[in-house]
């Protein structure tokens, strides 16, 4: 399953999320994050986003510094931006669209259902609850089961 | 003597009304036509489930077609909450005139220049009709809902009272199927009076508070207004608490509106299988009626309506004809005097009282909302599961509106958006929610850690004011507007600030949100003056007012129900004074919008109609 | 090592004991005979998870088909001296279980005991039956919108065939099932008030105890264009409750769902199969096959037929003669699917050539890949999305909560008067008998 991800692009989606990669390979199994991304941004936007990442942390750099290395918009501002657009499509499961690149959309119901932001708050998307009867009435599990 | 009419009962949208009302008749043997404006989309729901995860605005509209936006090329259009997003903001208001000629081309619901704000709730028009996005509140009216006029001399009373429903009650709880114990709906007796028979027991137990609901009532404890505890009660809902009918229990998707996905609670799809399993129910779908024929002594004769259907962008129609033994109008509070209103080439029918199309009504939303010292854990659960209820009735009733308000389980969803504007903001360093007033630019485990400290502590409290009932607020049908068929649009004018007792319930709604945040949290409640938030400024007792106010959804009023023809346009069985066999089911009978969500009374009402028509035919 | 057998106690082991699976990874299935056919129900699949191996679950799957499908013996037992299709078809074990009508009681009535024989409908015994017919298939006619009626699929509506005739729906259950339902008096409202929690037994690896097992059959009624010889058939009263009417008929199974219970998955493993005649896929409708639900010349006003729609209501399947519906199957089986397929169905035609049993295919297998996942009571399910083209026809697809999902929609199984979870089985949904 989405043997095509790089790992690269899972590391520096981690670092930049806060999530764990098998979170988001969870995610990957319904929603090609990669692939949407890659096709709104380019190939050759997403393949500097790694790279950068990649030297960065080759450098000595953790995940964590070298993801701020990239969102850093004195050093480059495209790429930063292309880089919280990507945190923004993890969280909420909106990009930019190919036919109107000033609009924000959500490309298929999988999408908004593996948005982070659910998990970030220890909650659900709405109409896509994985829960049971009656989960609402006791606290959610620890955030950091979600992560 | 003319022939055999074609049908014993036509009855004309397929919704809560239409649909109860057709297997009851069904049932009982007599033959039904069951017509609705709009496709019958099957009842897997997956089509509307897709539509609204996918939608970029998960508005209640959202799952449901037409997905396109312009009313003149659609053949059943309707309004639409999109639409109250190009209203101008307050501080623009007067330039409504330059305005509203390129609102009115884009907008179902046309308006007038004397409107103060658009109509804020919006419908569908597709068989199972609004059902699909109601939320599933099922309260029961308490009984100076239908005495306002004898107990506190302002308003009307209907030609009912709430005795007079409770059998009526039992069974629309039975057939919606109400999640309640009856006990938490009786402590509320000391302020709201006997709702309920001895002995009543509701279909199935309660639908359990939510954290989020339990944290607000323990921190509200010990506060009053007007004298009464604020306190929170299990509300009754239209949902499976435990598996009924074929359908499951809730699962807390948290999107009752605008589609529970796993069919947890009640829409009209389950009653119209019924009703086509009868044998005798016959339905048409996208079929608009255009008008009503009466013969002699107001008898109607007929009934015509279009047939269409919609490819790439065409329209192709059809007229029928048919006759029928009695017609009943379930079409909704705007579609149905819409159908009254061209009758009788455009000059109307029903109307010796001059009441049709009058005393448009809503529950007005006043939103309060803050974040919580302790965490609730919002966005779980369903969307709404408790209210406050002690403040519905009680002497401050003589002076200003009741209201009851309904506690959400979805953050600040309503209000602004969240959980995505605040995590926009802490991404791109913007400040829309007024969470990130430094304008920082978060990532990773910080990101996580902002966002969840503030969305969990998240609270909405949503004030259903009862609006007064004015004779101005009405509809007429629009002289230069029309649908997709040719027909014309509703033209409406709508205006609240002419009811201080409405007014005063506003007023009194932000007064307790202060209170309420005061003691549980901090108060974020605030006035939006900007495009798509429609909003009215008042002054009281030298106190100047400025209000967003939002829809509830209760569409309510226009053809009411009274004790003759000269105030009312339906007697208290829902049968037109001037023509005997029309009968007008739901919430535009109600004389006044009371204090529950209209639902359930509406549903009631119908198994009272039903048994007059039944008699009728019998 | 990845799956384990349920050890059977007793002398009667014979074949199979010395059955043991040296699988591992995906090479595995080179080495054709690492999997044999045997009349042992496998325990439990030794997950690798998070994750997990796709391939073990599908093997998992396979081998419980052939085991449940076994020729049985005495008592419900698989006849270890026979091996399955030998003969081309056989009764099965499953078919001796218990039906799930037969303890949905009414108040104050008691199951039959298990293995007890299953008594007919007095309306039954005045058809005229050829060569007595072996099981009773019951519907009901008119409630509609039931996650189970026998007509109506789940949270759905009727599958009419090429012929006009409503597919048929049966449930039932093994023994460790049926045991903990009347050992809780789960048959009535006061038991399931009682029990504090459901909590089915579970297949258990290494010690090898069989768990709670609950099967799904869809049948067709065979008739014009259908070739029995392909198909495992039963002769069957139909018969509809509401109607009190009885037929008898030939049918077909065109349809398999086993959902067990283990260790590894306490939200139960998910197979299906299916007859390889029902339906072309999305991608490859250019095909003169004879399908029992999808005809190639299908127009509707002109136009070539919508697929996967509920039929018309009213839905009634005592008519006959209705529009079929037309079914195409909406998302390709997967490549590691596919070879096991090929690998059992050539285990099954070297036994016979004329075997039945090597016209089912497994469509796919659903597990839960973090099984204690504390966010996720349904332990993050693969694949997300599965269905049967006869089971689930109108919830292909992948819209979250919507499409079909094994584990999703039984996950939220609660008792038929509370809120309370059944352990992912609706049967206890429909219990009606107060005590």
């Amino acid at each position: 399953m989405n043997a095509h991800v790089p790992d690269t692009f899972l590391t520096l989606s981690s670092a930049l999320t806060g999530f764990t990669e098998e979170t988001l390979i969870f995610a990957q199994q319904t929603a090609d994050f990669y692939a949407v991304f890659e096709g709104a941004y380019g190939a050759d936007t997403l393949a500097q986003l790694m790279q950068s990442f990649q030297s960065a942390v080759g450098e000595g750099n953790s995940p964590q510094q070298a993801a701020a290395h990239i969102l850093d918009e004195t050093q480059d501002k495209t790429l930063a931006e292309a880089a919280r657009a990507l945190i923004v499509f993890w969280y909420l499961g909106q990009i930019k669209s190919t036919a109107d690149p000033t609009v924000l959309h959500i490309p298929s119901a999988n999408f908004f259902k593996q948005g982070l932001t659910w998990r970030a708050i220890q909650a659900h998307p709405p109409a896509a609850s994985t829960q049971q009867f009656g989960y609402w009435t006791t606290p959610p599990a620890a955030l950091s089961d979600f992560l | 003597m003319t022939a055999d009419p074609d049908f014993d009962v036509v009855i004309v949208g397929a919704g809560f009304s239409g649909a109860i009302m057709a297997k009851i008749l069904g049932s009982a043997g007599k033959r039904v036509l069951l017509l609705d404006s709009g496709p019958h989309d099957t009842p897997d729901r997956v089509t509307f489930q897709n539509a609204y995860l996918s939608s970029d605005a998960k508005l209640p509209n959202a799952p449901y077609p037409p997905y396109e936006r312009d009313p003149s090329r659609q053949a059943a259009p309707r309004a639409m909450t999109a639409m109250t997003l190009t209203w101008p903001s307050l501080s623009d208001m007067r330039n409504l005139k330059t305005v509203l000629p390129s609102f009115n081309r884009q907008s179902y619901l046309t308006y007038t220049d004397s409107s103060e704000i658009p109509f804020l709730s919006t419908y569908e028009r597709i068989v199972g009709g609004t059902s699909w996005h109601w939320l599933g509140t099922a309260l029961r009216f308490d009984a100076s809902d239908f005495e306002m006029k004898s107990r506190y001399n302002v308003m009307v009373d209907w030609p009912l009272k709430l005795t007079d429903l409770f059998d009526d009650y039992a069974q629309a709880e039975k057939e919606i199927g109400v999640s309640a114990n009856v006990e938490d709906q009786r402590a509320m007796e000391k302020y709201l009076g006997v709702q309920f028979p001895p002995g009543y027991e509701y279909p199935m137990g309660r639908i359990p508070m939510s954290v989020s609901d339990k944290v607000i009532n323990e921190e509200m404890k010990g506060l009053t207004f007007d004298g009464h505890d604020l306190e929170m009660t299990c509300t009754p809902q239209g949902r499976n608490s435990a598996f009924r009918n074929g359908r499951p229990a809730c699962r807390g998707n948290s999107s009752c509106v605008p589609i529970c996905p796993i069919h947890a609670k009640y829409d009209s799809m389950e009653t119209l299988q019924d009703a086509m399993a009868t044998g005798n129910v016959e339905l048409v779908t996208q079929a608009v009626v255009t008008d009503l024929e009466p013969g002699p002594n107001g008898i109607i004769r007929s009934l015509n309506y279009l047939v269409y259907e919609e490819a790439n962008g065409h329209i192709s129609k059809q007229t029928k004809s048919v006759t029928a033994k009695v017609f009943v109008l379930a079409a909704h509070a705007i579609e149905t005097v819409k159908i009254l209103q061209m009758s009788n080439n455009r000059k109307g029918i029903a109307n010796k009282s001059d009441q049709v199309g009058r005393n448009l009504m809503d529950h007005l939303c006043y939103l309060g909302w803050g974040l919580s010292n302790t965490q609730g854990f919002p966005y779980r659960g369903p969307r709404s599961g408790s209210g406050i209820e002690t403040l519905r009735d009680g002497p401050f009733r003589a002076r200003r509106s009741a209201w009851r308000v309904d506690v959400g389980n979805v953050g600040w969803e309503w209000a602004d958006d969240d959980p995505a504007t605040s995590l926009k903001d802490f991404v791109n360093g913007t400040n829309n929610s007024r969470l990130n007033p430094a304008k920082e630019q978060l990532f990773g485990a910080e990101l996580v850690e902002r966002l969840n400290h503030f969305n969990t502590r998240m609270m909405r409290l949503c004030y259903l004011v009862e609006q007064e009932p004015m004779q101005e607020n009405r509809i007429t049908l629009s002289d230069t507007h029309t649908d997709g068929l040719g027909l014309p649009r509703p033209l409406v004018n709508y205006r609240v600030t002419d009811s201080e007792l409405t007014l005063r319930g506003i007023a009194a709604a932000e007064e307790t949100t202060d209170l309420i945040f005061d003691k549980v949290g901090k108060n974020y409640s605030r006035f939006i003056d900007g495009t798509g938030y429609p909003a009215i400024k008042f002054n009281l007792d030298g106190q100047d007012h400025k209000a967003n106010l939002y829809g509830a959804g209760h569409i309510v009023g226009t053809y009411r129900m009274g004790t003759d023809d000269t105030n009312s346009v339906v007697d208290n069985n829902q049968r037109c004074w001037e023509h005997r066999n029309l009968f007008l089911l739901g919430s535009g009978s109600f004389p006044t919008i009371a204090t529950g969500n209209p639902t359930l009374t509406l549903v009631a009402l119908t198994f009272r109609t039903s048994r007059s028509i039944l008699a009728d035919l019998d | 090592m990845s799956i384990s057998r349920v050890a059977r106690s007793g002398a009667t082991i014979g074949f199979c004991a010395a059955v043991t699976l040296g699988l591992s990874g995906r090479d595995g299935l080179a080495q054709t005979n690492d999997v044999s056919l045997a009349p042992d129900m496998p325990a439990d699949v030794i997950a690798g998870n998070p994750i997990g191996n796709y391939e073990d679950y599908n093997i998992y799957s396979w081998l419980s088909f052939v085991a449940l499908n076994w020729p049985v013996g005495e008592n419900g037992q698989p006849d270890v001296n026979s091996i399955i299709g030998q003969n081309g078809d056989n009764s099965t074990v499953w078919e001796t279980w218990m039906e799930d009508y037969q303890i949905l009681v009414e108040d104050g009535e008691v199951p039959p005991t298990w293995q007890a024989p299953r008594a007919v409908p007095p309306v039954c015994g005045n058809t005229k039956a050829q060569s007595g017919p072996s099981r009773t298939i019951r519907h009901v006619s008119s409630k509609t919108g039931a996650v189970v009626s026998l007509t109506n699929q789940a949270d759905a509506g009727p599958l009419i065939d090429q012929n006009g005739n409503y597919v048929r729906y049966e449930i039932l259950f093994n023994e460790i099932m049926y045991n903990y339902i009347v050992q809780n008096k789960l048959y009535t409202l006061a038991g399931l008030s009682d029990i504090s929690e459901i909590n089915f037994p579970a297949g258990a690896s290494p010690f090898g105890n069989e768990g709670a097992t609950e099967v799904k059959a869809s049948w067709k009624i065979l008739g014009k264009g259908d070739d029995p010889s392909r198909f495992h058939v039963a002769t069957s009263y139909v018969y509809d409750q509401a109607e009190n009417t009885c037929a008898s008929e030939m049918l077909g199974l065109v349809g398999f769902h086993i959902a067990t219970k283990t260790n590894s998955a306490p939200q139960w493993i998910w197979s299906t199969f299916e007859h390889i005649d029902n339906a072309p896929d999305k991608g490859n409708l250019n095909t003169n096959k004879h399908y029992s639900f999808y005809s190639s010349g299908c127009l509707d006003n002109g136009s070539t037929c919508k697929a996967n729609q509920l039929p018309e209501m009213p839905w009634n399947p005592t008519q006959s003669g209705q529009t079929p519906v037309q079914v195409v199957r909406e998302a390709q089986i997967n490549g590691t699917t596919t070879r096991i397929n090929a690998h059992f169905q050539g285990a099954l035609k070297a036994v016979n050539p004329h075997s039945v049993w090597g016209n089912y295919i497994l469509v796919g297998t659903q597990y839960p890949q973090k099984p204690s996942d504390p966010t996720d009571p349904q332990g993050r399910p693969f694949p997300p999305y599965l269905a049967n083209t006869t089971m689930e026809t109108f919830l292909q697809g992948e819209v979250p909560t919507s499409s079909s999902s094994c584990i999703g929609c039984h996950s939220g199984a609660t008792a038929s008067n509370s809120g309370k979870p059944t352990d992912f089985t609706f049967i206890l949904s429909r219990v009606t008998a107060k005590d």
